[in-house]
């Protein structure tokens, strides 16, 4: 009885966009750097993991960098990463944030003999084990790439696994706005071509489907990315089977805070009670402002950022349902200025949340106070 | 709303005290340290009882807890009112002002039920929701102090402005005139318009604006980037397109430098050609073959003898004839004398005519015989003789030479015999001899040229081979072959311009220079290549700047836009109400001296018709006069500010404190006429106001209250 040959390990990712932009950092092009810093901390921390299971190869699905953006200290960064892990081999499948192009990273930089990077608009075979093929393929432009699996079949004996960027249909709604379908393909085409399975970047919520995985952007790009990304440990067995592992590789706790002030009296209660919520924490967080606003209490967005950012690296502050704490409708009863100004404010047509900037700036100006940058 | 009673279950010093009211005019007389102050505020607290909102109690709070607040009740303070309201109820209201838990607002006739879910406010019951206010305006509407009347006594824009907070805002906080300038005087600061361009708005759109342009230069300089990028790639590609002809031209070179060498190698095998020759022999046989072949066989030439015979008998011959003329002419000359001297006598004697020809004969025969010498017949001999003495010397060099000649050759067969024997030839005739050494010389010659023509192959591979071996020759000779081919499946192809391998190796350096200078230039402006990241992030956060202003001007400007429209409505409705009631009761109130009044709606200035038939703002009225017409105006306000079918009491602390005896006299008459329609309470120690009251209040809807004076010792 002949042995079974042992399952091919391979280390997968996708989605880093190293120096990609990080506009809502803010003013503090530092904490962008720093992000952007952390991205490529990642990577090495991938190449670690890479040597520290033996890996057989190392793959990237797609966007690895953002081609308007990248800088030649990125691209030899990329180089010298790569090249650390020689012998194992690396392949690149260039997605449409980093498209393959003649003056693209890919095609520019000089890379160690075990970097392969796919540069067809069509899969093309690359042996990878003993019985087993890697297809891949590369997006030739930012946009309008073709669905890689349409009139695909993979061809010879063994088992056939692919690699590139685009976008699995059925998931695409899952995905929230800003992302576009570049590549689409339906999930049940992979097995329709011969294939085992794909291994995919595009989306940045990680998925192990039946036959193919997302492991989602593996560093934080922005807020709201939930569930387990970061590199994906595959071991693909000879006759196609994928066993997966998942590895949080992430520089970079992402924290989203909630932060009710109804009851706080004074802006120094909001301050001490964010101070508790951010804790020990660290990282990057997001701030979402609720509750019920005492009349009397100054709060500004800068004061909650300014505190938050002697914990974290980068604050993103948003107002959640934050109401003015006053009694709008005992208010609007009153024969006053002031009621006839709630009343007309209240059933203005006014957006919710402008009504409540416009009702705190006027029941504060007839307060007599001059605190009206309303959040 | 009127109040029955007031109590005061722990509040201040009392502890289940009660204050009985009538619906009309109440004056609570009672000396300093009465309580007059304690039951005004029990009054206040009874009714609306205490915020108990979440945070910080708000400084007045604070204040109120402190002077009211019970230090001996074991942390008990509550207090109570009982009122009736429009709808007929009667509610007996109840304030656990310490803990806010047991507040209540009982129905006082159906036992049981709490009507304290009506009118909560702030965490606790208030009272003065029933009537359409608040606690905190329910304060500045109907509790009028002793302040406030001072004020309008001694400030003449007291009135208004108080008229107008009332109007913003039931008398609690600012007008909306004092708002609306602080929106706007925070929007010219905090915002600013487009013509003021170091305030925030157009200092954001500036920043934008220079963040947009750092961005797009960024791209700019990017994308310039990427165009150098994309021409050196060109000119990469150009480059290793000649360097991808040249290695094949080497290659190709290489390989040809290769067989060659190879070729010779084998013909050299055994080492370098060598000759054998003896040039010297060569140079004589060549000399002696010429010398043999310059050689003539002499003709050889008549004998000299032979002349000389000749010679001999012509010169005979020519003795023989000089003597025969010389015998002639002597007879010739003997002739001639006879005849001369014969004709020269007959002549001249005897015959003249013969003797004269016979002279002239005569004479012709001696001139004839002086001339002929017989040149006719010695002339051919003598030329002969000249001719054989001429031929003679020559004829005996002929002889001469031929000897020589024949010595010569015989010379010459000799060094030809010898030259032929050290060639190794065999001997034979002279002629055998040189067409034997004649091939032995083109045998030498053959050889020679071989020789020549291997030297020079010797030559050749020497210098193909240089300082290497074949060996290394082969190995270099496959590696330019495998470079070339590498070029080859790099793709690199370059057009066949033609060029020698010269005119492509000039080429590539001059490509290489070029590109090496393009590198730099590259490589610099790489080195300087701005951070698109870096400034999108910066326009992101001057865009979110801009937006947050730009969201703040909208803010502001709609917020002061509805701010004066409820502002000028209000204060319309305002001045209808403040008019028609201070028309109801000025006559009544002043005796009939002013009968007519009129409200500015902008401003809410209050003018009444005086005597003189004049309007006067009601600011300029004598004291009285003005105390007057605010308490009207504070009943109109309260009016106003109140629900339409409730009416709000009026509380006096202390008001009249300061008022001579006449002025006092016409706030309380006042005051006792609005107390037809509303409850009036009216604290004070002012003893006149008493007596008054003694004297005024009569039957059931009026009342003298008079507090107890406080214990002493």
């Amino acid at each position: 009885m002949a042995a079974t040959p042992p399952a091919t390990r391979i280390v997968h990712f996708a989605d880093l966009h190293l120096d990609a932009s990080f506009a809502w950092a803010g003013a503090a092009s530092a904490v962008a750097r720093q992000r952007r810093q952390s991205l490529r901390d990642v990577l090495v921390r991938i190449a670690a993991i890479a040597r520290e299971v033996e890996a057989d190869a190392l793959f990237c699905g797609g966007d690895l960098y953002e081609h308007d953006r990248v800088t030649r200290d990125t691209a030899e960064f990329l180089r010298a990463t790569f090249s650390s892990l020689d012998p194992v081999p690396v392949y690149l499948a260039p997605g449409n944030h980093d498209w393959y192009g003649p003056e693209s990273v890919y095609a520019r930089n000089d890379w160690s003999p075990n970097v392969h990077v796919f540069r067809g608009p069509r899969l093309v075979p690359v042996p990878l084990s003993a019985g087993l093929t890697l297809w891949g393929g590369a997006h030739l432009a930012p946009a309008n790439t073709d669905d890689f699996l349409a009139g695909f079949r993979a061809d010879g004996p063994g088992a056939h696994v692919a690699l590139f960027h685009g976008a699995e249909r059925s998931w695409f709604a899952e995905q929230g706005a800003g992302k576009e379908p570049h590549a689409a393909f339906d999930a049940e085409a992979i097995a329709a071509a011969s294939l085992s399975h794909a291994f995919l970047g595009h989306y940045h919520r990680p998925r192990d489907a039946e036959r193919h995985t997302y492991p989602g952007n593996p560093d934080p790009l922005d807020f709201g990315e939930d569930g387990p990304r970061g590199a994906v440990i595959a071991r693909v067995a000879a006759d196609g089977s994928v066993t997966r592992e998942r590895r949080v590789v992430a520089q970079t706790e992402v924290h989203d805070l909630v932060l009710d002030v109804g009851g706080c009296g004074s802006s120094q209660e909001i301050r001490d009670l964010l101070r508790g919520l951010a804790g020990e924490r660290s990282g990057i967080a997001r701030l979402t402002v609720g509750g019920e606003l005492e009349p009397e209490v100054d709060l500004r967005e800068d004061d909650l950022r300014h505190v938050l950012l002697g914990t974290f690296d980068a604050v993103q502050v948003r107002l959640g349902d934050l109401r003015a704490g006053y009694d709008l409708a005992a208010i609007r009863q009153e024969h006053t200025v002031r009621g006839a100004f709630v009343s007309d404010v209240l059933d203005s047509d006014l957006p919710e949340d402008e009504q409540r900037r416009v009702l705190i700036a006027g029941l504060r100006a007839l307060d007599g106070r001059d605190d009206l940058d309303v959040l | 709303m009127r109040f029955e009673s007031v109590e005061a279950y722990a509040f201040g010093p009392f502890r289940d005290a009660s204050l009985a009211l009538v619906p009309g005019l109440n004056v609570v007389f009672g000396p300093n340290e009465a309580g007059k102050s304690t039951w005004h505020a029990a009054l206040y607290a009874g009714l609306c009882g205490i915020r108990r909102g979440r945070g910080r109690a708000v400084r007045a709070d604070a204040r109120f807890e402190e002077r009211h607040r019970p230090w001996d009740a074991n942390g008990a303070w509550e207090v109570g009112a009982r009122v009736v309201l429009a709808d007929g109820r009667r509610v007996a209201l109840r304030h656990d002002l310490a803990g806010g838990i047991d507040s209540n607002a009982r129905d006082a006739d159906l036992a049981g039920r709490d009507y304290a879910n009506e009118i909560v406010f702030e965490g606790a019951p208030d009272g003065a929701r029933w009537l359409g206010l608040d606690r905190r305006s329910f304060l500045h509407t109907a509790c009028i102090r002793q302040a406030q009347m001072l004020s309008v006594r001694e400030d003449a824009g007291a009135l208004q402005g108080a008229l107008q907070a009332a109007a913003a805002t039931a008398g609690t906080d600012a007008t909306a005139g004092r708002a609306l300038e602080i929106l706007k005087s925070f929007r010219s600061e905090h915002v600013g318009s487009e013509r003021a361009r170091t305030k925030p708005l157009m200092q954001s759109v500036r920043e934008v604006e220079t963040a947009r342009e750092e961005l797009d230069r960024a791209r700019g300089t990017r994308d310039e980037y990427q165009r150098k990028r994309a021409q050196l790639t060109a000119r990469e590609a150009m480059l290793r397109a000649t360097r991808a002809r040249l290695l094949a031209g080497r290659a190709r070179e290489a390989g040809n430098r290769l067989a060659r060498i190879r070729a010779l190698s084998r013909r050299f095998e055994s080492g370098q050609p060598r000759l054998f020759d003896d040039p010297e022999l060569a140079d004589r046989v060549a000399r002696d073959v010429a010398t043999w072949e310059a050689q003539s066989t002499p003709e050889l030439p008549a004998p000299a003898k032979e002349l000389e015979g000749c010679l001999t008998d012509v010169e005979a011959e020519l003795v023989s004839v000089t003597a025969r003329v010389r015998r002639t002419r002597g007879w010739l000359f003997a002739a001639g004398v006879l005849g001369f001297v014969a004709g020269l006598a007959a002549g001249g004697g005897y015959s003249t005519m013969l003797g004269w020809p016979i002279a002239v004969l005569g004479l012709g025969m001696l001139g004839w015989a002086s001339v002929w010498k017989g040149a006719g017949r010695r002339r051919p001999l003598e030329a002969r003789r000249a001719r054989i003495l001429a031929d003679l010397p020559q004829r005996r060099r002929q002889e001469q030479e031929f000897a020589q000649a024949q010595r010569r050759m015989e010379e010459a067969e000799r060094t030809l015999r010898r030259a032929a024997a050290d060639a190794g030839l065999e001997d034979g005739p002279p002629a055998a001899l040189v067409d034997a050494l004649y091939r032995w010389q083109a045998r030498r010659h053959d050889r020679l040229r071989r020789f020549e023509k291997g030297r020079s192959d010797w030559s050749e591979l020497q210098r193909l081979l240089g300082d290497r071996t074949l060996e290394e020759w082969t190995g270099e000779t496959e590696r330019l072959a495998a470079e070339a081919a590498a070029y080859e499946e790099d793709g690199a192809e370059a057009p066949d311009s033609g060029d020698t391998g010269e005119a492509l190796e000039r080429l590539e350096q001059r490509q290489q220079k070029a590109l090496e200078r393009e590198r730099g230039a590259l490589a610099e402006r790489e080195r300087n290549l701005p951070d698109v990241a870096d400034a999108e992030e910066r326009l992101a956060q001057a865009e979110r700047r801009q937006r947050e202003i730009a969201r703040l001007d909208a803010t502001l400007a709609t917020t002061i836009d509805f701010l004066a429209t409820a502002e000028l409505r209000v204060h319309r409705d305002v001045a209808q109400v403040l008019r028609e009631t201070v028309l109801g009761w000025l006559p009544r109130v002043t005796g009939g001296r002013y009968v007519d009044c009129r409200v500015d709606p902008a401003s809410l200035a209050v003018e009444v018709l005086g005597p003189d038939g004049h309007f006067r703002s009601a600011d300029l009225l004598s004291h009285g006069t003005a105390e007057q017409v605010y308490l009207l105006l504070r009943l109109a306000l309260a009016r106003h500010l109140t629900r339409p079918e409730e009416t709000c009491p009026l509380l006096l602390d202390d008001a009249l404190s300061g008022c001579d005896a006449t002025r006092a006299q016409a706030v309380l008459e006042t005051l006792l006429a609005i107390a037809d329609e509303t409850q009036v309470v009216l604290f004070t120690h002012d003893d006149d106001v008493r007596q008054w009251a003694r004297r005024r209040l009569e039957g059931p809807l009026h009342r003298l209250i008079e507090l107890e004076p406080p214990a002493t010792g």
